[in-house]
């Protein structure tokens, strides 16, 4: 007896472990809304700042080539290793002799609207150093007729992929080392077009997509002949623009541009709403001052993060979840305001280690891209950078 | 077998007490009983004569040795109102309560912790809100785990026939609360905020039993209670009133195998009205509780062997669902009990009651709520 009243006790101690305690919520009685207090506010940015070098000309992924558009016209360069005069076979240097030569480059963006482009590839002579101090003026000057190696016309459907040069014979001729090129290969890719547009070329930083140099020897041996490819690889390669953007006015949020520009936008968030609130929309809000530069067919991006702390320049920028990493597209020649949802930071701001309430922009692909933009700034008189935030109240749990 | 039955009484899920309910969301929450398992299955009736309820110090010395009681609340309710209806169930542990007799003296103490009010309960709703000029559909649930308890300390003494009880009160508790809100527009982060409401108060209760004859019995009690603290997340945000109670009952024995039983309870619950008005709440208001029952014992020798207990409740509730109503609540009851672990000299060590009540609920605007409440009762005198 005893025994089957401890057991049901312990059944049914056991079977009443389920706890479903949801009812209806009718407004406005029982109704949560009534007491969840949405705000809506605006909030102008207190500081920014804009800082230039991140990224220089050819630090990026990508090499920029233009006949005028996006800001002006643009060469690519590129400097490639020291050709050997003989090679080691079997551990014995043999003179060669030169069987053919594959120049290459990979396109890796251009604007599909516009046709009939043609890639010319040039010689630059060993006066032009191309290095970093290279110039637009004395590229463009040695780009003469004489010194063209290759026209290599580019297929309107051509928007990804590689351009091959193959010299052999009377072609071997277009390539000459002069005794101060010391066998160095200093190229130029300019572009060609009926109206003005631009490419984007894979840089070095890509690897094997980048700019390429290979020669096809054959090396007499007293026996036989072997034919083996000698490859260079690329030492120094970038662009050079005829019209650099050079130091952005300080009154103007700018990002992009080779050397890459950053902004970092700082807000004063009212007590209010960063110590008993939460966020739950946030919106970036930047008004362009000129049409936002970008070649169509680029991705024109707008990357916008977080800050651990205000650094300035320096300032380490939050990328521990990729929810962080935000992003907005750019429209070529925009002019209307630009919106950036930035929830996921603002809703940082409330964690107890305080991240400063600010944003870090920059272009995505830096100094890889066609992409510039200038928006207003807090020194603005129109046109200031602001933040769009919608919060809610604390619930008043004690008063339901 | 006492080993087992503490076990068992281990086992049950503890939680708050009481009742869930849509009529615990407001205020301080669904008000207690603090009746055992025995007087609930009598409608509370005899709740002013039970040693292990918590309605009368005066009781106390109605147990005749050491008792320890354990009461586990298990309810299924079907919640209605304009928005729907939805069924739930919990689980509580509505009351628990040791106190026995002291040797040689007519004096009895006891200790009891139970439930002053509960607030339980999980609310789901949708509405659409508009937001930066454009409406967007939301989804809300409002939850809350938690109540007020109340941690008796008392005692009684029989003089010249009267039996005399007074208790000191420790109202205590806490609330973990949780609002969320989804947007159906995903450029809006969900809502999610929690809460953790804690209350602190104290009170006094009297009470009094006199047998006019050897067949009737009245009882009177009275509680005062002191402003209880709100804390919220340990700050405190305001101070509410505790309201004064005043109860009686009357007992009468027309058989040795036949018990019945009135009472009748008024708690001033309006003192506490500017209080949670000025919260931003919809107000308290006056309530009465009226109940009575019967106990038809089986066995004159041993009246709590397998008796048939029977009751009927009403009652007023305190806190409106919307501001300037009041809900009631009707109730009926059923319940029995065993006694075992009998010794040489007829005392029971060990029992067990059970109780089932049927209680409606209804208030203005269409909100009513049918429940099933199953109390289990578990008795050790040691």
């Amino acid at each position: 007896m005893t025994g089957r009243i401890a057991g049901t006790l312990v059944a049914l101690s056991l079977a009443a472990c389920g706890e479903k305690l949801t009812a209806p919520g009718d407004c406005p009685g029982l109704c949560p809304s009534d007491n969840l207090v949405v705000v809506d506010t605006v909030i102008e940015a207190r500081l920014d700042s804009t800082y230039t070098g991140f990224v220089e000309a050819g630090e990026g992924q990508r090499l920029l080539v233009s006949t005028g558009a996006a800001g002006g016209r643009r060469i690519g360069i590129a400097r490639f290793t020291r050709r050997e005069d003989s090679v080691s076979v079997r551990d014995t240097l043999f003179p060669y002799v030169v069987d053919s030569v594959i120049l290459g480059v990979t396109v890796q963006g251009r604007d599909r609207a516009a046709a009939g482009l043609a890639l010319e590839i040039f010689q630059l002579p060993a006066t032009v150093a191309v290095d970093s101090t290279t110039t637009f003026a004395e590229v463009n000057a040695a780009l003469t007729p004489t010194r063209l190696i290759a026209t290599v016309p580019l297929a309107d459907t051509l928007t990804n992929g590689s351009v091959r040069v193959f010299l052999s014979g009377a072609d071997l001729a277009r390539i000459v080392f002069g005794p101060a090129d010391d066998n160095v290969l200093r190229l130029a890719y300019r572009l060609t077009s009926a109206q003005p547009t631009g490419i984007l070329l894979a840089s070095s930083g890509q690897g094997l997509a980048g700019p390429s140099f290979v020669t096809w020897l054959r090396v007499a041996r007293p026996d036989t002949t072997v034919v083996r490819s000698l490859p260079r690889i690329v030492q120094f390669d970038s662009f050079v623009d005829e019209t650099p953007l050079g130091t952005p006015s300080p009154d103007v949020t700018t990002v992009g541009g080779s050397p890459s520009s950053r902004a970092l936008l700082r807000f004063d968030l009212p007590p209010r709403i960063r110590d008993s609130s939460q966020i739950i929309r946030a919106t970036l809000q930047l008004v362009p001052l000129a049409p936002i530069v970008a070649l169509a067919g680029d991705s024109a991006q707008l990357d916008v993060r977080g800050i651990f702390s205000d650094l300035g320049p320096k300032s380490p920028r939050i990328s521990t979840s990729t929810s962080l990493l935000l992003t907005e597209e750019l429209t070529p020649g925009a002019t209307d305001t630009v919106f950036v949802e930035v929830t996921p930071i603002a809703r940082l701001w409330h964690a107890e280690n305080r991240p400063p309430t600010a944003f870090f922009l920059a272009v995505g692909r830096e100094a890889g891209t066609f992409t510039f933009a200038q928006f207003g700034s807090s020194r603005s008189p129109a046109g200031r950078p602001t933040l769009r935030i919608t919060y809610v109240l604390p619930y008043p749990f004690e008063a339901q | 077998m006492r080993r087992l039955l503490l076990a068992a009484a281990v086992l049950m899920p503890a939680a708050a007490s009481a009742q869930s309910s849509q009529f615990g969301v407001n205020g301080l929450g669904l008000p207690g009983r603090q009746t055992s398992a025995r007087a609930a299955g009598s409608g509370g009736a005899f709740a002013f004569f039970d040693g292990n309820s918590s309605v009368s110090p005066a009781a106390l010395l109605e147990q005749g040795t050491l008792t320890a009681s354990f009461t586990t609340l298990q309810n299924y309710r079907t919640s209605s109102n304009a928005a729907g209806s939805l069924s739930g169930r919990d689980t509580r542990f509505p009351q628990v309560a040791i106190a026995g007799p002291l040797r040689r003296i007519p004096l009895a103490l006891g200790i009891s912790f139970s439930t002053f009010t509960d607030r339980d309960f999980s609310v789901a709703s949708s509405d659409v809100v508009n937001l930066r000029g454009v409406p967007v559909a939301v989804a809300d649930t409002l939850t809350s785990e938690g109540g007020l308890s109340d941690l008796r300390v008392a005692g009684a003494y029989r003089f010249s026939g009267w039996t005399v009880g007074a208790g000191l009160h420790l109202i205590t508790g806490a609330n973990r609360t949780q609002v969320r809100r989804t947007f159906e527009d995903s450029a809006y982060a969900p809502i999610r905020e929690r809460a953790e409401i804690a209350y602190g108060g104290i009170g006094a209760s009297l009470g009094i039993t006199r047998p006019i004859t050897p067949a009737l019995s009245v009882a009177a009690a009275v509680r005062v209670n002191g402003d209880a603290r709100i804390d919220r997340d340990s700050t405190e945000v305001a101070d509410v009133d505790i309201p004064l109670t005043l109860g009686g009952a009357v007992r009468w024995r027309p058989s040795p195998r036949l018990d019945l039983a009135a009472s009748a309870a008024a708690r001033r619950w309006s003192a506490a009205d500017d209080d949670l008005r000025a919260l931003g709440g919809t107000g308290a208001r006056n309530t009465i509780e009226l109940s009575a029952g019967a106990e038809l014992a089986h066995n004159a020798r041993r009246p709590q062997q397998r008796p048939v207990r029977l009751g009927v409740r009403y009652a007023t509730l305190p806190f409106p669902v919307e501001a300037g109503s009041q809900p009631r609540e009707i109730g009926i009851a059923l319940g029995s009990g065993v006694r075992f672990a009998q010794d040489r000299l007829g005392l029971d060590h060990a029992g067990v009651d059970v109780a089932l009540e049927r209680v409606w609920r209804r208030a203005s605007g269409g909100y009513s709520e049918g429940a099933w409440l199953v109390s289990f009762g578990v008795l050790v005198r040691p």
